[in-house]
């Protein structure tokens, strides 16, 4: 179980230079066998609380615990437990796969038969068996995603902790990825993995959503979906930038989205339907459809951090 | 524990530096080659320094000078100037070293009674003209010239004296000027540990601890290098022990270390043939111990300077300048100004060569070479330590 | 084309801004270790340790005694004395005088002076005394320093004791010890020393330090560059930009050539101000000078870090190089004293001429007249190098793209 409570880090700060607050005030509470989403977009201090989660970076202030380990008395105990693919590859890029693996085997004491076995189990897993004898950084962008996250499966971690494992991968390898996360998840690893793709986002069971430092709704991502006010519509029409600009003006509407040939607009409630049609006929756009659609994630998303900004903005300048 | 964690470092370390076999290369001949390199072009004393002769004497005695000049190791006379101004140009040009400028009248003083009682108050009539800039040769040269030129006019004048004896001079007076001319004492000069002032049995001893700075220079950039490369993130969110960490990284460069010190002591006995009169054993212990001491400040530098850059450039100017010309290779520690040598305390290369030097040439043990065993020690123990305490397992 | 050499040359500098203990280290490093090595080399060697061991016991053995521990360059050892009685043999005593110290509050004897046996009465005899002078082997200049200021002293202390007592003998009234040293040294022949007057040994290390500063930043500021793109894969980067192979090499040379300069310039006034060493010479010349050196030894920077391939092996390579040059640039150990082969050898390292330039115009004050076959093998080998620097790196492009 982890425990974050009020935690604090901002850099900089000496020399002159500007303080930075990376996380300001995070509580956060994840229950074993979660599969937890970490989402936001960059900046929003993600990176920040994986690090302090692992141990190797220092809040500034307040607590957090992994399985009852403080992040900073107790980091030590944490590793032990632990299994961290940090954002960057991690593992030597002038080693081969099977010598980085056979590094990490000897770091967590995975000797003999015990290391073989986990090691061809973890390869047919990552389907990393042809590139055994290559270098490191031989690898693809993927592979390397791959490998490191392999490294941090070497020891049977009760938690895991993941930094946006899927960022410059290929939409196959993803999948592959996501595939492995959800059975780690489902043979019941703590697992948290932040990312800033929304349909990565809907395949966690609990999802948390960070902006500045700060989480601003975490919840399920049904429960997220439907803490959206209003609901949405989807717009197909012959000019949709024309559309965009028009519907700007148009009292009632959250958001505007173009999304493709479509526009996918957060409104008020359904009677703005009406109003759309009507700005839209006395512009000369010319409607092919206009129909409820169910929300997604991204627009609940989008529309948090607008608000969460807005107000922010106001609280800073009052 | 700490002990897996240590090894699972090191094999790490050692397969990197097996990766790459340009630096394997230069770890392992590195040490050697600059041995062999630098003691067969620097051990050299000063022999066969260019000099001119100014001859205004014209006699066949300022010849038979030259000629004793000519005909010492140090001294090699290249030949007569007609000019001052033909000498001034061939010290500018370093055609030559030294000059001798014999005067008119050199030839008479020095062959006649008249010139020895002269003598006794008015300067000899020759002189010398040395270019300076490097002191060290200019001494010995100057030393070889007085040397020669007075024994040669001491002979001389010795020579006229018998004949005066034998034209019957009164014997009291002889022998007032025969003591004038000899030396009052004689000395009797033993060089102990190196009979014939070799400078390669100076040199090549100290220069294996000096070569011995490459693997302390290399180990300077491995934290950099993990945090340049972006594995320091991986490595220090593992279980690892932070002086497993240190240890493992150090083990490498421990052993290309021994391995160097084997070879060059061959190479000191067996191509330079420099005499080793210490126990053998203590020999390789005591040059494990500098080589930690080595490493530890290596490792300190380390962990000290986070950038890549900036430790390379940190380490080279650390152990290139002080640590070779600090190290009491060239230029005597003994002497140095107070603060000076307090500064060398915490170069290892210092004790290095007292160590080296001792033990090749005087044959000494622990118990001569104490104290700069426990510099060693605390340079080793504390750099080893002070780096633990610093390197921390995170990332900021 | 000036616009994209800058634009590179700018990159770099930005980058040495941004590392501030890298650009402390490089601006201030050099200045730092002149001073250091200036001090420790410049310091007398004096009071070496010396132990008298005195089997005469006679008051002229005893004036011996006083008039070598008057010496500047020696400091008389008594403890010592004691203590070599207490070993069996002779062997065993010296080893034991000459071993054991440390070199900071307690250095090692360097020379054991034996007065013989009736010294003081051979020598009123004219019967010439035989003293044992035994160095120190382990310190050799120490130990050869010393050997010099004792037979200096032998001998006029042995002259003055002689002649007062011969003229006594003769019934004369002997001149004064003073009277007789200066008659003593009328006799010792004129030396003219020449643009070192004094023999300063810091006049000799510190313009090699000052040369060397040039050579050394100028060779890691253009390997470690270098190196440094192309570990980090950024070399791929200059290739697809749109200047030539020249360009790049001049747009990096820039600022290697300003840190070199600027360490120069400042190595040059500290010389001046510490340690008193004046620019005889034209001091426009030796500047000017100096930046067609910084080309010649940039080009090999460059061509080091077109060879490593990772910063640690131009690291290991640089080291190797400047011991290489050292040697050669006459740094520590004359040229001339070295075997003909190295002589010829060293021609070809740019250092030697360099360092032949940089003594000739500070101390000697001479000009091109003189210089210029130095100049000529420069210019030689800085086609040379930076030709082959330039094909290499060419040859690197092809590869890459």
């Amino acid at each position: 179980m982890i425990q974050i409570q009020n935690l604090n880090r901002h850099f900089g700060g000496r020399f002159r230079q500007a303080k930075v607050s990376a996380i300001a005030g995070l509580d956060l509470t994840i229950q074993p066998g979660e599969l937890f989403g970490l989402v936001g977009p960059d900046g929003a201090g993600k990176t920040t609380t994986l690090r302090i989660l692992a141990g190797i970076l220092k809040p500034s202030s307040g607590t957090a615990t992994v399985n009852g380990h403080d992040v900073v008395d107790d980091a030590e105990a944490i590793k032990q437990e632990l299994g961290y693919m940090p954002q960057q590859f991690g593992l030597y890029p002038a080693l081969t796969v099977d010598e980085n693996l056979n590094f990490i085997c000897d770091v967590f004491g995975v000797f003999g038969n015990a290391r073989e076995q986990r090691i061809q189990e973890l390869l047919d897993f990552t389907n990393l068996h042809e590139f055994r004898g290559r270098l490191g950084r031989q690898l693809s962008g993927g592979m390397q995603k791959k490998l490191s996250l392999t490294a941090a499966l070497v020891h049977h971690p009760k938690v895991l902790l993941l930094d946006e494992p899927t960022t410059g991968v290929d939409p196959v390898a993803r999948r592959e990825f996501w595939d492995i996360l959800t059975m780690l998840h489902t043979e019941g690893s703590t697992v948290i993995v932040s990312t800033p793709y929304m349909d990565e986002a809907e395949r966690c069971n609990r999802v948390g959503l960070m902006y500045d430092g700060q989480l601003m709704v975490c919840d399920t991502p049904n429960a997220v979906k439907r803490m959206l006010p209003g609901m949405m519509f989807a717009l197909r029409a012959d000019n949709l930038m024309l559309a965009e600009n028009v519907l700007k003006t148009v009292e009632g509407i959250h958001d505007i989205q173009p999304y493709g040939d479509v526009l996918n607009l957060l409104v008020e409630d359904e009677s703005v339907g009406t109003r759309i049609t009507a700005c839209l006929h006395d512009a000369g756009v010319k409607i092919e459809s206009l129909r409820p659609a169910p929300p997604r994630l991204e627009e609940a998303f989008i529309y948090f951090v607008r608000q969460f900004s807005t107000n922010h903005v106001q609280e800073v300048s009052a | 524990m700490t002990n897996r964690h240590m090894m699972a470092i090191a094999r790490k370390e050692w397969l990197h530096i097996t990766r790459d076999p340009m630096t394997i290369f230069l770890l392992a001949i590195g040490p050697v080659l600059m041995l062999i390199l630098v003691s067969y072009a620097m051990a050299t004393d000063v022999e066969n320094v260019p000099t001119v002769i100014y001859d205004l004497d014209q006699s066949e005695l300022s010849g038979q000078l030259a000629d004793e000049l000519d005909a010492t190791n140090v001294l090699d006379v290249q030949g007569y100037v007609s000019s001052e101004a033909a000498y001034q140009d061939k010290l500018e040009r370093r055609k030559t070293k030294l000059v001798v400028i014999i005067e008119e009248g050199f030839g008479e003083q020095i062959s006649t009674l008249d010139g020895l009682m002269s003598l006794e108050t008015a300067k000899p009539k020759f002189s010398f003209v040395i270019d300076g800039t490097d002191p060290i040769s200019a001494e010995t040269a100057l030393e070889a010239a007085m040397k020669t030129s007075e024994a040669f006019v001491t002979g001389q004048l010795g020579a006229v004296l018998d004949e005066q004896q034998a034209a019957g001079m009164a014997d009291d007076l002889i022998t007032l000027y025969r003591l004038q001319l000899e030396s009052p004492i004689n000395t009797t000069v033993e060089n102990r540990y190196n009979p014939d002032l070799k400078a390669i049995w100076d040199l090549v001893p100290a220069m294996i601890a000096v070569a011995l700075v490459l693997p302390g220079m290399s180990i300077s950039t491995v934290i950099a290098r993990e945090r340049s490369e972006g594995t320091l993130e991986a490595l220090v969110a593992t279980p690892i022990n932070k002086h497993a960490i240190l240890l493992g990284k150090s083990l490498p460069y421990m052993i290309t270390s021994l391995i160097n010190v084997c070879l060059m002591y061959v190479v000191a006995r067996v191509v330079f043939d420099v005499p080793f009169r210490g126990s053998l054993p203590l020999y390789l212990l005591l040059s494990a111990l500098y080589a930690f001491a080595t490493l530890s400040i290596g490792l300190l530098f380390s962990i000290l300077i986070p950038s890549m850059e900036a430790a390379l450039w940190a380490s080279m100017m650390f152990f290139l300048f002080p640590g070779v010309l600090l190290s009491g290779m060239f230029f005597p520690v003994d002497v140095f100004p107070f603060l000076v040598k307090i500064e060398t305390i915490e170069l290892p290369v210092v004790s290095g060569v007292i160590i080296n030097r001792g033990m090749f040439l005087q044959g000494v043990g622990a118990r001569e070479l104490w104290w700069n065993i426990v510099v060693l020690l605390i340079i080793a123990l504390e750099g080893f330590e002070i780096a633990g305490r610093l390197f921390k397992k995170r990332i900021a | 084309m000036s616009g994209r050499v800058l634009n590179i040359a700018w990159k770099d500098m930005l980058h040495l801004w941004h590392n501030r203990t890298l650009l402390i280290l490089v601006i201030f490093g050099a200045a730092c270790e002149l001073l250091l090595v200036g001090w420790a080399t410049g310091a007398e060697i004096d009071d070496l340790k010396t132990v008298v061991i005195d089997h005469d016991q006679t008051a002229i053995s005893q004036g011996l005694i006083d008039a070598l521990g008057a010496a500047s360059a020696l400091t008389l050892n008594e403890d010592a004395v004691s203590d070599l009685t207490k070993h069996n043999t002779r062997d065993a005593a010296l080893d034991d005088t000459f071993t054991g110290g440390n070199f900071i509050f307690n250095p090692d004897n360097v020379l054991v002076v034996e007065i013989p046996a009736g010294f003081g009465a051979q020598l009123t005899a004219g019967e010439q005394p035989q003293v044992t002078l035994t160095l120190n082997g382990a310190n050799s200049v120490g130990s050869t320093t010393a050997r010099r200021a004792a037979e200096e002293v032998l001998y006029t202390y042995g002259a003055v004791v002689l002649t007062q007592n011969m003229m006594e003998h003769m019934g004369q009234t002997p001149p004064s010890a003073d009277q007789i040293v200066a008659s003593l040294e009328s006799n010792h022949p004129d030396v003219v020393v020449r643009y070192n007057e004094e023999l300063d040994r810091a006049a000799y290390t510190t313009p090699s330090e000052a040369a060397f500063v040039l050579y050394i930043i100028a060779i890691m500021v253009a390997a470690f560059m270098l190196a440094r793109e192309r570990e980090y894969g950024t070399f791929e980067q200059l290739l697809v930009m749109p200047q030539r192979p020249i360009e790049i090499i001049i747009g990096k040379a820039i600022p290697a050539l300003l840190v070199g300069y600027a360490n120069f310039i400042l190595v040059l006034v500290e010389m001046n101000v510490v340690f008193d060493i004046p620019v005889r010479g034209s001091l426009l010349l030796l500047l000017v000078l100096a930046i067609g050196y910084l080309f010649v030894e940039l080009g090999r920077g460059f061509m080091v870090a077109m060879i490593a391939r990772t910063q640690n092996q131009a690291l290991l390579i640089v080291m190797l190089m400047a011991f290489v040059d050292i040697t050669f640039a006459g740094y520590a150990v004359p040229v001339e004293s070295m075997p003909q082969v190295m002589q010829a050898l060293s021609n070809l390292f740019p250092i030697r001429h360099w360092m032949i330039i940089l003594r000739g115009i500070l101390q000697k004050d001479i000009g091109l007249d003189v210089l210029w076959p130095q100049l000529v093998w420069l210019a030689a080998l800085g086609l040379i190098i930076n030709g082959i620097t330039l094909w290499f790196f060419r040859r690197s492009l092809a590869e890459q793209k």
